[in-house]
């Protein structure tokens, strides 16, 4: 009985949230466009030579992923801290590494699914060859998932501070999820075998999951110290 | 009778400041008392340390059916607490208020309804509380007492923006809880409408 209402506890925690981000249209759609802008001016500065934008394209697809899921982090537990939603769900006897899980879900929805879908049309844009797409969404789909975990961490560090904090404590420990995501791109356009990264970077979130909740758990009982 | 929760000797600093010293009190089930005092005298900082959300105090603080020499923050507790903030998001509707309230989770459709009632906004269920005013955003806090029973409930000034008859609403809703066993704890400026026990925070400076 306990069990059933903690998982009920969580989905509804993770409604809440969705339903305040798809009220508030900015949230997910700042990201989107962001990235969505970075992906499309770089050939327009580039110009029209297809082989020089395609050798470019996974750096560029992978930082614009990374700072564009950077850019709602601050938002993740602010607002619930300020409204005074964040005490109640302390004193609610619920485990909060459930909290911090369903807040890293909602903003992975939010922002890292939204720009995983763009990221196909910015294959097309960047005219990245065939066959590299799937690599290309299985690596950002790990990468951004882990970012939000960071994201997550760095928004709890620096609650009640200025928002940029979060970004600059973030973006250090992003460093080794853009080298392997590149990495995957540059060997799967070059048709070699790309499973070990992409082993490691599912290694680092299944790690991460655990590791970074937790971490922020005590992140935010700072908060309270 | 058997008291909820105690505080012994309680001393608060911030900042290197004393705010208040000497506090003595102890709360049974069933009963009310008001803390007064005025601005900055430490009325949030006292419900904050009971709750262990601040550190800097010294005394004694137990909720009962814990031992006693236990953190405060790690004592099991049954209680709702309502800051000044009482996080009602203006992107939801009264009724989303209340279900995705965290004393309301688990709370069912006509369970919401009745309380939504009891505080006379049952005509604005789907309304965005953005759209509301400050009294009736503090009706919604009000209806989420209802939706859980506690044991204690610290309320941090819960008249202020409130009319005559949220006033009376707020007695009507305390008294129907304390049959059921639950107490408040609650803050104030002044001498309130209340009829209850008084803990004046000015004489403990």
């Amino acid at each position: 009985m306990k069990g059933h209402n903690t998982f009920n506890w969580f989905k509804l925690i993770l409604t809440r949230d969705l339903t305040i981000a798809f009220r508030r249209s900015s949230s997910y759609l700042t990201p989107l466009i962001f990235f969505l802008i970075v992906i499309t001016f770089f050939p327009l500065a580039l110009g029209p030579q297809e082989s020089l934008i395609s050798s470019l394209a996974p750096g560029v697809i992978w930082i614009s992923a990374l700072l564009s899921s950077l850019l709602a982090v601050e938002g993740i537990f602010s607002e619930d801290d300020r409204d005074g939603t964040l005490d109640q769900y302390f004193l609610s006897n619920e485990p909060p590494f459930l909290l911090v899980f369903s807040k890293v879900l909602c903003h992975w929805l939010i922002c890292g699914a939204p720009i995983l879908l763009a990221s196909i049309l910015g294959s097309f844009m960047l005219f990245l060859p065939n066959g590299v797409l799937v690599p290309l969404l299985m690596s950002l789909f790990l990468g951004t998932f882990f970012m939000s975990l960071l994201g997550a961490l760095g928004a709890a560090l620096s609650l009640g501070k200025s928002a940029i904090l979060s970004t600059i404590i973030v973006l250090p420990f992003s460093i080794p999820t853009l080298l392997m995501g590149t990495s995957i791109m540059t060997l799967a356009i070059n048709e070699q075998d790309y499973s070990g990264y992409l082993q490691i970077m599912g290694a680092m979130l299944a790690v991460g999951v655990p590791g970074l909740c937790i971490l922020t758990v005590e992140a935010i009982l700072l908060r309270y110290e | 009778m058997s008291y909820i929760l105690k505080a012994k000797d309680l001393n608060c600093y911030r900042s290197g400041n004393t705010i208040f010293q000497g506090l003595n009190f102890e709360i049974d089930s069933g009963s009310n008392i008001e803390v007064i005092g005025s601005n900055g005298s430490g009325k949030t900082s006292f419900l904050r340390i009971l709750l262990g959300f601040i550190p800097d105090y010294e005394g004694l603080v137990h909720w009962s059916g814990n031992e006693e020499n236990i953190d405060v923050r790690y004592q099991e507790k049954s209680c709702f607490y309502q800051g000044h903030q009482t996080g009602i998001k203006p992107l939801l509707s009264v009724y989303e208020n209340l279900k995705f309230s965290s004393s309301g989770f688990s709370s069912s459709r006509a369970l919401i309804h009745d309380s939504a009632i009891r505080v006379g906004l049952e005509n604005h269920l789907n309304t965005p509380a953005s759209e509301l005013s400050a009294g009736q955003k503090k009706r919604i806090a009000i209806a989420r007492w209802l939706l859980k029973d506690f044991d204690l409930y610290l309320v941090d000034e819960p008249f202020t923006a409130l009319d005559d008859e949220g006033c009376d609403l707020i007695k009507a809703v305390m008294s129907e809880l304390n049959k059921k066993g639950s107490s408040f704890l609650i803050t104030g400026h002044r001498n309130s409408l209340l009829d209850t026990e008084k803990l004046i925070l000015d004489d403990l400076k």
